[in-house]
């Protein structure tokens, strides 16, 4: 039922609006259907299309510096990575199943392996954004 | 409160790999500003995570403090990830100028 994948604590078990969603989720998933298992990789893909989009702007020249692009994401990615790992298996925290399309790599969903560059880029980013705007202000 | 240890570790080690590294960038206001847009963001992402709940999290391993649905450690977490990706960011990056 609406509660029976959450561990104590839920909020979603706790009624109000999540709990509707919840019984269409589930309603959604006894037909079979796949659609709301995207629903973490779709948290992924919104916080990243504008970011992402504006990277590509003249004033920002993150791409220039690829190789520092890739060790600024790589590596707190998979310090965080390990971290999660040890963290997921011990419940710390744990996944929906309703939410994530079910593939796991190390006992994660793929969905949080991928968070980590995600938001790492987004952070760096954000950063240059920021450095560019205060700069234009100088000028 | 595993969790909440481990988050302050980590934003304790973002700071440490700033002063380490030479990088100095906690004491640049862009970098505050720009940390200021990321939490901003981080409330609506992380909400919707703890809020539907995509990410569930063990009662036993935090403080138990929410803001609204996010951990408070989230945020500790968060300036970990975020500040150390600056940290290393600018700091692989200041070869090449």
């Amino acid at each position: 039922m609406a509660c029976a994948n959450h561990p104590p604590g839920g909020k979603a078990c706790m009624g109000g609006a999540g709990a509707g969603i919840d019984r269409v989720v589930e309603a959604g998933l006894r037909k079979g259907l796949f659609v709301m298992k995207i629903e973490y990789l779709l948290v992924l893909a919104f916080s990243i299309a504008i970011p992402f989009a504006a990277s590509f702007s003249k004033r920002i020249d993150m791409y220039e510096y690829k190789a520092a692009m890739v060790k600024a994401i790589a590596l707190p990615s998979v310090v965080y990575l390990i971290w999660d790992v040890v963290a997921t298996a011990r419940g710390h925290w744990s996944f929906n199943p309703a939410y994530v399309v079910g593939i796991r790599i190390a006992g994660l969903p793929v969905e949080e392996v991928l968070f980590f560059p995600v938001i790492s880029f987004i952070t760096i980013f954000t950063w240059e954004a920021v450095k560019a705007i205060a700069h234009r202000r100088d000028q | 409160m595993e969790y909440t240890l481990l988050a302050c570790l980590a934003g304790v080690a973002a700071v440490r790999l700033d002063f380490l590294l030479g990088t100095r960038v906690l004491r640049r206001q862009e970098f505050w500003i720009a940390m200021g847009v990321m939490y901003f963001f981080m409330l609506f992402v992380n909400g919707y995570l703890t809020a539907r709940p995509i990410v569930l999290y063990g009662d036993e391993f935090f403080s138990g403090v929410r803001l609204h649905t996010i951990p408070v450690e989230d945020f500790v977490y968060g300036f970990g990830l975020m500040a150390g990706t600056v940290v290393l960011w600018e700091y692989f990056r200041k070869p090449k100028r």
